[in-house]
Order: C-alpha cells, then sequence, then structure tokens
C-alpha cells in the first residue's frame, strides 16, 4: 500500500516567515523601481499549521479481517471491475474508469426576521462517473470545452448490494456512450483543426493511492441551535430596523469515496460547519446594500460563542447603518490602502485564477502566464504559494483544506511566485506543456469535471512592515503623487475574472467597505464603487505588506463549479489601483412605513 | 453569481469567464432534500389563525390606503394568502431507500392589483411577474408578519404600477381595445375559518412502505430501473383579502407511484407505473393490492419488452379505460379554461385563443355531456382528487354543465373574466405557474346512449372492416411522461407542459378480425387534437375513474400548495372514428453492455 509522503508531516506546524531576508530586486525586470521606499522591518505573525489528524483522519482499512466491508465501496469495486473487464473487450475500451460517491448528512436551519424559516435535515448519496475511451494521449476527453457539468446519480442511502449497484450500473453505461460520443466528435474536430501545440495529452499518470479513514458520525444539533438563531435574528429585527435579516447554520458531514481503474481507493470524512449572519436594507437612491459576515469551521463546536455571534451581529449592524448614510463614491486612480481581506480576495482573481494550468491548453484562453516562469511580476520580498494541506492560519480553519483533490491526486503546495518570481501553475490530471503532472489541485463540484483550481492561497512578504508604517507610507504616497485623498479598502464581497482572450484580461472585486482616507488621516466611509484592473499592472504595484494577516474563506466558482476556497494575506500598500462605480438597482425604498417594532404574540 | 452553488450549469469559457470569492452563498437556495426531521409538536404550525389573519388584514388595509406613486394609480384590491404545508416525501428503488424528506414550510404570497376592476395591471405579459412566494417563520410573530407583509405589498404595489402603465399603452396601440373584457370579477366576501389540525398519523410508515413496494422490482431482472416515491401532505390555507373575504380551509393528500423501466431488444426504452392515492396513508389500499399493482406493472412491462412494434395505421381506434381519461385530460381537461390569454404588448406574437372561440359550438356528439364538479369529494366510494369549496381566489366552488347535448356551454372561470363569461364561477387555481386561472376539476364525461364493452370492440372491428384493414387498434393506457422524472430520465419525454399534445401509447393492441388481441409497442399519434372528438363513434356505459398522474407526481416530487391543483376524470370508454397512429421513428439508444448486477 502506497502512503503519500505529504500525510508524514500532518500536524507539524508550519512558520513560513521563518529566516525570511531582505533580497535586492533583480534590476532586468520591469517590476524593478529605481527608487523603492524603504519600511521598517516587522516581525511576521503568520502561522499556518498542516492538518492536526482529528478522529477522521485516521487510516483504517475498509475491508480489513474480520469486519465487516463497506457496503458502498464493496458496491463501487464490483462494479468497477465488472465495467473494466467488459468494456475492455470493446474496440473503443476505456483506459481510466473512476467513480466518485459521496455520502453525505447536511443540517441547515435558517432563522429570517427573528423565526424559524427552514429546519432541514438531508442524507444524500450520489455518484459521479468518469469514463475515459482512447490513450491517455488523446481521450474522450480531448478538447472539452462546454461539457463541464456532467450530473449526479442519486444512490441509495440504506447498505444494500443491489440497491447500490444497479444505478452505479447504469450510470456506468450511460458515460460509456456518452464518452463514445465525445471521443469520435475530438476525433473528427482533430481531423479538420490546425495540430495542436501542446503535445502534453489528456491525461497525466499519477501515483496509485490508498488511504482509507474512519467514519466520522454526523452530529445533530436540533435542539439548541435553533432558539441561537432565532435570538440573534430577533434582535437585529428589534435594535436595527434594517428590511431584512437571515441567520443561517449548515453543518455537513461528506464522505467522499473514490475508486479508479488504477487501483486508487479513498474514503474521507468532512465535518465542516457555517454560520453566516445576514442583514439588508435600501438606501434612499435605491442601492440594496448588505453586509454579511460567515464563520465557517471543521465542526459546529468550533463556530464563534454566543457573545462572539452578538458582537458580529451588532458589527454588521452598525456597518449598514453607516452604508445607508454613506455617499457614493466617485472613480478613482491612485494609491490604495488593501486590508488583508481585500487584498486576499484580489490575489484570489489576479493572480490564482491565471495559475490554473487547463487555462493553458485552451487557445480562447488569455494565458498570461504562459511564458513568465522564472521571470518577476512581483517586487522581490513577495511570495504567494498555494496549499490545500494548510489546516489553519492564525488559527482560523482554512476551508480549501484537503489531503487528496478530486482526482484521487495528493494536494500538493504549490509555489506561484517566489520573492516576486513566477514560478508555476496550479495542475489537475490534464497535462500542459512543461507541465506534465498533477500537484493536487483537481477540484470540482459535485456533478462537474475536475480542472485546476486554488485550494489555500497565500501571500506572504519576507519583510512585512506595521500597520503604522503601512498607513505612513500611504498618506506619504498619496502626497508625493499629489492626490487630496486615497482610499482604503476594508472589506470586499467577490470578485470575478475573465481569462478569455475574447475579453480584456481584467478583473473587477466588490466593494462592501471602502474608505476615503484624507491627507490628515480622516476616514470617510463611502459606498457603490468596485475595483477594477489588469493583472500584470496590478501585481507590478504592490509597494509593500503588514503584518496583520487575515483569512478570507468562501466559495469560489468557475468551470467545475463552486469549490471551498481560502485566500490569506496581510494589508497592502498598491502605488495605483482603478476604482469605478458599481451597478446599483434604481428601485426605491420601501413606499411606506414599516409596521410597529414592538413584539407581538405568536398570530 | 456570487456564491450561488451551480447546478445544471453549462461553461461558455470561450466568451465567458467569471469567477466569485465570496463569504456569501445564495440567500435564496433552498436546502436539499431531507431526511427525517422530527418535528415536535406539529400542530403548532396548524395552530388557531386568529392573530395571523388580524395581521394580514391590519397590513393590507395600511397598504391599501397609503401605497401611493406619483403619477400612478392607486392600489384597489390586495390578498394576502398564507400556506402551513407539514409532510414526508420517502423515495426507494429496490427496497433500499433514496431519500426521505419530511418538510414544514410557511409561505406567504401577496397579489396587489392597481387601477379598478374594469382596467387593471393584471393578464398582461409585458410586466413583471408577480414575485415568488416568501417564506416566513412558522411561528412568527404579528411584529413578523406584518414585516412580511409590509415588504411582499410594497413590491407588488411597485410592480403592479408599472405593468399596468405598460398594459394601458399596449392598449393604446389597439385598434380592438374598447372590445376588451373588464379586469376582475366583483364577488361576495366569504368568510368561512376551518382550522382542523393535520392528521399525521402513518406519516412515520412512509420510509418502510417506499422501501416494500420498490422491494417488489427486485427479484424481476428484466427492469432495469425502477423505484417507488410516496408522498403525504397536509396543507391550510389562510386567505385574507381588501374586499373582507377570510378564508382558512385545510387539503390532505397522500400519493404512492411505483414505476420501472426496460429497454426492448430494439433500445427503445418503455416505462410503466401504478398510483394510488388517497387522503391520508391510513386510506391507502392495502400494501398486498399495491403489491399486486406492481406485480401487473412487471408483467406489462416484460410483454412490452418483446412485442412487435406497432405498423403504421390509418383507421378506428378504441381507447379503453385509463386511456380514454388520458384521452379526455389531453385533448379537452388540459384546455378547458375560460380564462383569457394574456393582453401583450406590440412586439409579442398574441397566445393562441382559448376554447372561448367555441362557445355554442358542437365539440362532442349530440350525446354526450360534460360536467365538472369540485364540489364533489367522491365517485363510487372513491376520493376525487379535483375537490374542494373554495377556489384559490377564495370564490366558492361550482358544479359546470361544460357541455351539453355535444355543444360547450360554459368554461371555468377565475375572476379574470372573458368577452362571453363575466363572472367567476369558482374554478380559479394557480397550478404550477402560479397564474391563477380557470381550471377544470373533477370532470365528468357523460353519454346519453352508452354500449357494453364488447358492443365497442364489435364496433371497432365492424369500422375496420369496413376500411378494409387487416386489424384494428385498441389503447388502454398511454404514456405518462411526467413518470420519468421520478427515475433516471430515460425513455420519451415529449409532450411534458404541452396542453392539447397527445403522448405514445404504452398499452397497444393489434385486435384481429376474429378478436385476438396481440400486444404491440412504439405506437404515438399523428395530428391528435380536439377535433376528433366531434367525431366520436361510441362511447360505453361504464366508466372509468382516473386521476391525473402529471397532478400527482408534481405534488409528490415538488411540495408546496400543488396538491390543491389535483384534477380527476370520470370518462366511458371512447370510440374515434379515425385516429393516424405511427411507428415511434426516434433513434434509441443502445443497450446496455453489461447485464443488470443481481
Amino acid at each position: 500500500m502506497h502512503v503519500p509522503n505529504r500525510l508524514l508531516i500532518l500536524g507539524i506546524p508550519l512558520h513560513i516567515c521563518l529566516g525570511c531576508t531582505a533580497q535586492a530586486l533583480n534590476p532586468e525586470t520591469s517590476v524593478a523601481r529605481a527608487a523603492e521606499p524603504s519600511f521598517p522591518v516587522a516581525a511576521c505573525t503568520l502561522d499556518l499549521r498542516r492538518a492536526r489528524p482529528p478522529v477522521g483522519l485516521e487510516r483504517v482499512d475498509a475491508h480489513s479481517k474480520g469486519q465487516p466491508g463497506d457496503p458502498l465501496m464493496l458496491a463501487l469495486e464490483h462494479e468497477l471491475d465488472r465495467a473494466v473487464a467488459r468494456y475492455g473487450q470493446e474496440s473503443l475500451a476505456p483506459h481510466y474508469v473512476a467513480y466518485t460517491a459521496v455520502d453525505s448528512v447536511e443540517q441547515i436551519f435558517v432563522a429570517r426576521d427573528g423565526f424559524t424559516v427552514t429546519r432541514d435535515r438531508s442524507r444524500n448519496r450520489s455518484l459521479e462517473v468518469d469514463v475515459r475511451l482512447g490513450v491517455p494521449e488523446f481521450d474522450s476527453t480531448h478538447n472539452v470545452s462546454e461539457e463541464y457539468f456532467l450530473g449526479t446519480t442519486p444512490l441509495p442511502v440504506d447498505d444494500d448490494s443491489l440497491a447500490l449497484r444497479a444505478p452505479i450500473w447504469l450510470a456506468t453505461e450511460s458515460a460509456y456512450h456518452a464518452a463514445a460520443e465525445t471521443y469520435y466528435q475530438a476525433r473528427a474536430d482533430a481531423s479538420v483543426t490546425a495540430p495542436d501545440s501542446d503535445k502534453s495529452g489528456d491525461f497525466a499518470e499519477a501515483p496509485v493511492v490508498h488511504h482509507v479513514e474512519r467514519l466520522i458520525p454526523a452530529q445533530l444539533h436540533d435542539v439548541d441551535w435553533p432558539p441561537r438563531l432565532e435570538a440573534v435574528s430577533r434582535r437585529l429585527r428589534d435594535t436595527a430596523g434594517f428590511e431584512g435579516n437571515e441567520v443561517t447554520l449548515t453543518s455537513t458531514v461528506a464522505t467522499r469515496y473514490f475508486v479508479s481503474s488504477e487501483g486508487t481507493r479513498l474514503r474521507a470524512s468532512r465535518p465542516s460547519a457555517s454560520l453566516r449572519v445576514r442583514a439588508w436594507s435600501r438606501a434612499a437612491d435605491g442601492a440594496l446594500l448588505e453586509r454579511v459576515e460567515e464563520a465557517f469551521a471543521s465542526d459546529v463546536e468550533k463556530l464563534p460563542a454566543a457573545s462572539t455571534i452578538d458582537a458580529i451581529a451588532s458589527s454588521i449592524a452598525l456597518d449598514l447603518h453607516q452604508l445607508l448614510a454613506a455617499p457614493v463614491g466617485e472613480p478613482y486612480v491612485g494609491p490604495a490602502l488593501l486590508d488583508g481581506l481585500a487584498a486576499a480576495v484580489l490575489f484570489h482573481e489576479v493572480l490564482g485564477h491565471r495559475a490554473e494550468g487547463h487555462r493553458l491548453k485552451n487557445n480562447w484562453e488569455g494565458k498570461t502566464f504562459q511564458n513568465m516562469v522564472g521571470t518577476r511580476v512581483m517586487p522581490s520580498g513577495f511570495s504567494v504559494f498555494d496549499d490545500p494541506t494548510l489546516r489553519s492560519a492564525n488559527g482560523v480553519e482554512l476551508s480549501g483544506f484537503y489531503a487528496f483533490d478530486d482526482e484521487g491526486v495528493p494536494g500538493e503546495r504549490v509555489s506561484l511566485i517566489d520573492d516576486g518570481v513566477f514560478r508555476g501553475f496550479l495542475m489537475s490530471r490534464l497535462p500542459v506543456e512543461g507541465f506534465p503532472h498533477s500537484n493536487g489541485h483537481g477540484r470540482k463540484q459535485s456533478g462537474f469535471r475536475a480542472v485546476a483550481r486554488q485550494s489555500n492561497l497565500v501571500i506572504y512578504p519576507s519583510k512585512p512592515t506595521t500597520t503604522q508604517a503601512l498607513r505612513k507610507a500611504f498618506l506619504d504616497e498619496l502626497r508625493r503623487q499629489g492626490k487630496p485623498y486615497g482610499l482604503r479598502i476594508s472589506r470586499v464581497s467577490g470578485g470575478d475574472t475573465q481569462t478569455s482572450v475574447f475579453d480584456p484580461q481584467a478583473f473587477q472585486v466588490h466593494t462592501v467597505l471602502v474608505y476615503k482616507v484624507h491627507l490628515d488621516g480622516r476616514e470617510q466611509l463611502i459606498r457603490g464603487v468596485k475595483l477594477e484592473g489588469t493583472p500584470l499592472e496590478l501585481l507590478s504595484s504592490v509597494m509593500a505588506a503588514g503584518n496583520d494577516f487575515s483569512v478570507f474563506n468562501g466559495f469560489c466558482g468557475a468551470e467545475s463549479g463552486q469549490v471551498p476556497v481560502s485566500a490569506t494575506s496581510p494589508s497592502m500598500l498598491l502605488k495605483r489601483i482603478e476604482v469605478a462605480r458599481a451597478p446599483v438597482s434604481d428601485e426605491s425604498p420601501p413606499l411606506i412605513e414599516p409596521p410597529p417594532r414592538s413584539k407581538g404574540a405568536a398570530p | 453569481m456570487i456564491g450561488a452553488r451551480l447546478r445544471g450549469w453549462r461553461w461558455y469559457s470561450a466568451v465567458l469567464c467569471l469567477f466569485a470569492i465570496s463569504f456569501a452563498r445564495d440567500a435564496n437556495a433552498s436546502p436539499p432534500g431531507g431526511l427525517p426531521e422530527p418535528e415536535p409538536d406539529p400542530a403548532r404550525a396548524f395552530a388557531d389563525t386568529t392573530r395571523l389573519r388580524q395581521a394580514l388584514t391590519t397590513e393590507l388595509r395600511r397598504g391599501l390606503a397609503e401605497l401611493r406613486l406619483p403619477d400612478m394609480p392607486s392600489p384597489y384590491f390586495a390578498a394576502a394568502t398564507v400556506v402551513d404545508e407539514v409532510g414526508m416525501t420517502a423515495d426507494a428503488i429496490l427496497g433500499a431507500l433514496r431519500q426521505c424528506h419530511p418538510f414544514r414550510n410557511r409561505s406567504l404570497s401577496l397579489e396587489v392589483r392597481v387601477g379598478g376592476y374594469d382596467f387593471d395591471d393584471s393578464n398582461f405579459l409585458g410586466g413583471e411577474p408577480p414575485g415568488a412566494p416568501v417564506r416566513i417563520g412558522w411561528n412568527a410573530d404579528t411584529a413578523s408578519v406584518r414585516r412580511a407583509v409590509w415588504l411582499a405589498m410594497d413590491a407588488e404595489y411597485k410592480r403592479a404600477a408599472a405593468s399596468y402603465e405598460a398594459k394601458r399603452a399596449a392598449r393604446g396601440a389597439r385598434a380592438t381595445a374598447s372590445a376588451m373584457p373588464a379586469s376582475f370579477t366583483r364577488v361576495a366576501p366569504v368568510r368561512s375559518i376551518d382550522d382542523t389540525a393535520p392528521n399525521l398519523t402513518g406519516q412515520d410508515r412512509l420510509e418502510d412502505l417506499a422501501r416494500t413496494l420498490s422491494g417488489v422490482f427486485r427479484d424481476s431482472e428484466l427492469i432495469q430501473e425502477s423505484g417507488a416515491v410516496v408522498s403525504t401532505i397536509h396543507s391550510r390555507r389562510t386567505l385574507v383579502t381588501t374586499e373582507g373575504t377570510e378564508l382558512v380551509d385545510t387539503r390532505a393528500f397522500t400519493v404512492v407511484v411505483a414505476w420501472g423501466a426496460v429497454q426492448a431488444p430494439d433500445g427503445m426504452w418503455l416505462r410503466h407505473h401504478v398510483m394510488y392515492q388517497a387522503e391520508s396513508p391510513q386510506l391507502l389500499p392495502p400494501i398486498s393490492t399495491m403489491t399486486q399493482g406492481i406485480r401487473e406493472v412487471i408483467d406489462e412491462l416484460a410483454a412490452l419488452r418483446t412485442a412487435p412494434l406497432v405498423d403504421n395505421y390509418t383507421g378506428p381506434v378504441l381507447f379503453e379505460g385509463r386511456a380514454a381519461a388520458q384521452l379526455v385530460e389531453h385533448l379537452f381537461a388540459a384546455q378547458l379554461s375560460g380564462t383569457p390569454a394574456p393582453e401583450v404588448p406590440p412586439n409579442l406574437v398574441a397566445p393562441s385563443p382559448t376554447l372561448e372561440a367555441r362557445l355554442g359550438l358542437r365539440v362532442l356528439p349530440s350525446g354526450f355531456s360534460v360536467d365538472d364538479d369540485p364540489t364533489l369529494a367522491e365517485y363510487g366510494g372513491q376520493p376525487l382528487m379535483g375537490h374542494y369549496r373554495f377556489d384559490d381566489e377564495g370564490v366558492p366552488a361550482e358544479r359546470l354543465e361544460i357541455v351539453h347535448r355535444g355543444r360547450l356551454t360554459t368554461l371555468p372561470m377565475s375572476r379574470t373574466p372573458s368577452r362571453d363569461i363575466t363572472a367567476s364561477n369558482g374554478h380559479g387555481r394557480s397550478g404550477y405557474a402560479a397564474v391563477t386561472a380557470g381550471s377544470a376539476s373533477n370532470l365528468f364525461i357523460n353519454v346519453s346512449e352508452g354500449a357494453s364493452r364488447m358492443q365497442l370492440r364489435r364496433r371497432l372491428l365492424e369500422a375496420a372492416r369496413e376500411e378494409e384493414l387487416p386489424a384494428a387498434i385498441i389503447i388502454r393506457e398511454l404514456e405518462e411522461p411526467f413518470v420519468a422524472l421520478l427515475g433516471g430520465g430515460q425513455g420519451r419525454s415529449a409532450s411534458i407542459g404541452r396542453p392539447g399534445t397527445v403522448p405514445g401509447a404504452l398499452m397497444a393492441y393489434r385486435v384481429h378480425a376474429d378478436g385476438k388481441e396481440e400486444l404491440v409497442r412504439g405506437a404515438t399519434f399523428d395530428s391528435l387534437d380536439l377535433k376528433v372528438l366531434r367525431d366520436l363513434s361510441a362511447a360505453s356505459r361504464d366508466r372509468t375513474l382516473f386521476h391525473s398522474v402529471a397532478h400527482a407526481i408534481r405534488a409528490a416530487t415538488e411540495s408546496g400548495a400543488l396538491a390543491a391543483s389535483g384534477m380527476s376524470i370520470v370518462s366511458p370508454d371512447l370510440l374515434v372514428r379515425e385516429v393516424d397512429v405511427l411507428r415511434e421513428r426516434s433513434p434509441q439508444p443502445r443497450l446496455p453492455l453489461l447485464e443488470r448486477p443481481r
């Protein structure tokens, strides 16, 4: 049995800023500047930890002697063996067959305007089938461009061999025939189009992995949480007077099974939980403003305590009140100070998506960094990597954690930028020229085909400075550029990036809390603006970073659906950033006063 | 885009490449189906509605009095509907549970009309559609209910005012505007309060029932896909209007659907089912009866699998039993509405005219009459699925004689009048598109001189002989495309949701002159429309009770107040003078390379 090396270092804390030293800029690059401002170097405060084995990470044997086998695993293996043997006799035979089954238990509680509107518990099993016909150099996934959504097949939740195997059998048949159709189509396309410049093939080799973890039973939270959520929601309703609010708890235990014709066998249970507090209201000009805070954890018990949730709700209420009274910002170009959360999202959009390796395969992709490996793209002293094996940063659990990706490949830390120099790409098992192997970043939402995706993105400076020094440098830069004010981007809600060659290679980040910072240091909240820009210019305009790391946990959507990700970044000073007006609704606020706020008896 | 979970998403990377990272997931995303969520006190969801009605009334009146936009018409009518529902759906295959989802919801729907009864914003395709129902807390206090009504009414008023102006502009562009009917009929307010608590007895046994029924397919190695779905729902509707209507009523509905599918040697998918309905789980037939019904489905599928394909045929066809009622459902019942088609702006094509154009004309032979009667709860001791006392607009249900001596005399009406029928007759139902329109409920096809089944068969053969046909065709069951929604979606799915289109035949027989019957498969119909009913040759004395499968399956799979929209049909066998039957010609999928697991 093969034991992936990565697992050997589980639980070892990784302090990535140890040994940080100052490095000279490469004078040959366009990013280097003749007169860099200097910043006092502060101690790095980023504490990254790899997975400390929770109970579920203990390895067990799914079919050990004397133990009844796992019925779902047995059913998958049985049908896999049958499919490989039978389809192997066909003239168009598969070179690879894999099943992914997800057995999940999810609880959702939603309180809206003070009362529970959803209290739901679900148990589902779903199956996805990957049949690849042809040979790894050219198979039925060749140049797949639009068929990323494959769908899932529901499986019984009862452990009955026949009832489990029957839908697996039919789904496999369906996948085989669909793959045959796409294979012949791909062959036809290849014969009438110019030869691929990329000769790397369609499917990379990967190590065979056997890793079966103990199943984690779902914990139920029926009693405690609904009244707690209602209390938070009711307090927001009764004290803030917004149009609406919603408090949601989601608790999931998802056990993923993966079996492949190469011999890989995986079973991993992952509990996760999230708590979201959301409030919204409409400003006088029609803009719908909302504040959302969400906490992620590997277990419900690790979510914030009641007092913290109250504080979050209060903070949301305060922010939203201030936003409702804030003026709409104007388009702006100039220096900006990005708080850690905003910088984290910015790097996810600006750098992360363009480092997803499969984008080098398609001719309609912009391929920004294709020929930049070894080239400076940022000032020296800045590094960026993506590491799915990280479990936490400064004590905050990272939602992009996994030990094996959705193609069964061990997740690896990948250096994207090292000391300002671009180093490489995130890879799934789709090889690209010069990057023939997966580094464990093949990811997808259930029902989609995996492509290279980010997991836990970390931006770290080798010479972080203090936040005070960063702010002073920001004000100095404003004066140097002759600006009457600058912008501090504190909170963002998300962003998007265009990587198609038919579109501008641009990104935008949607802001929530943006402050105008005057030269005397005064701050004024504004709303209704978004960040825009292009990747290379943005990266080159980074001047300095603080030592106040923040973690953004969220979901990222792309071709392969939505996957949980994180991005960790210090606050950052940018020499130049562009801000534009954000779209606003033209709906008016409610025409009449709200009904009385006083509590009433249950109708 | 931010945080929205993607399902069924096609990706066009070449032209669009968007990414989002966010704290926020879709706030309105429905939670996935669930497993048993013990309801500590289901009756609380159905507690007395006095304070709820007070809260709704107070806020509706306030909105009607105060909601105003400059230079825009005022609201003249508003209605709030709160639907409480509790129930469970269990789904199993081959004896193993696939999903079990208990649910409990309370939703609020608001309707606001601006202008006046003669001309308002409604029934117009050019404006914004009404907002979807919003979920509210099932124990929400007066303050929360009023806040929900306040916001929903505000949004609906603005939407209605904009639609009013657009509709007025559209009318101004049409020469026939003066001939248009009024927008909304006046009705006397109704007050009827029935706060009956739900009887949930038997709900806890639905999982095992689904296992047991689906397990019947286990021993049949021919059947490739199969399953059983059991669903029960109790709903209570609270309707309050600014006209003074206060209405509370409850409904209960339980349905069992067991289905199987098999491929013929040429790859054609054949999908068959059996369905049982009752008010509550205890009133379902005995398990032995349902099990026997499933065995008959298996036997019929086995016979169908090896049956020859039908030959193309033009001639008389006898629709027997369920097939006759299915024919009536697709050709007639689905189009039975007097609600005028929505008006459209000048740049859109107007929808097809309704059956109203045939009022006074013959649509059936003179020996036929048709009644629609939602006030009836039972027929022959069996429950009728179209029963209700008040329609979705709170209007008392009425029995209608829709066809008298073959002529169309009236149509089911909502409160949206037509040129010829200016009042509601208590048939306004929301259906699945959430647009309230007149629709059928319990439809009775009556014939003055019915024949015996044997006489009908003799007449069929005589008619075939006159046409010099070697054999005639009897159809005993049509396909039910909605059954495909319960499984993997294999097989033909044409005609889902297309009124007036008749799906293919499932159980069709070639009958030879000597009366010998031969099962055939792959029979579809060409140009089968309402006109064929004018030329019915004969009908039987005995009638068959049929419950709309489409309605029942949607009620079972799309929990909501859909149980309210059930429909039953009582029809005699029908001998149609001439039908074009065509052999199914679409390409068929390949057979599995592997045998079904054992």
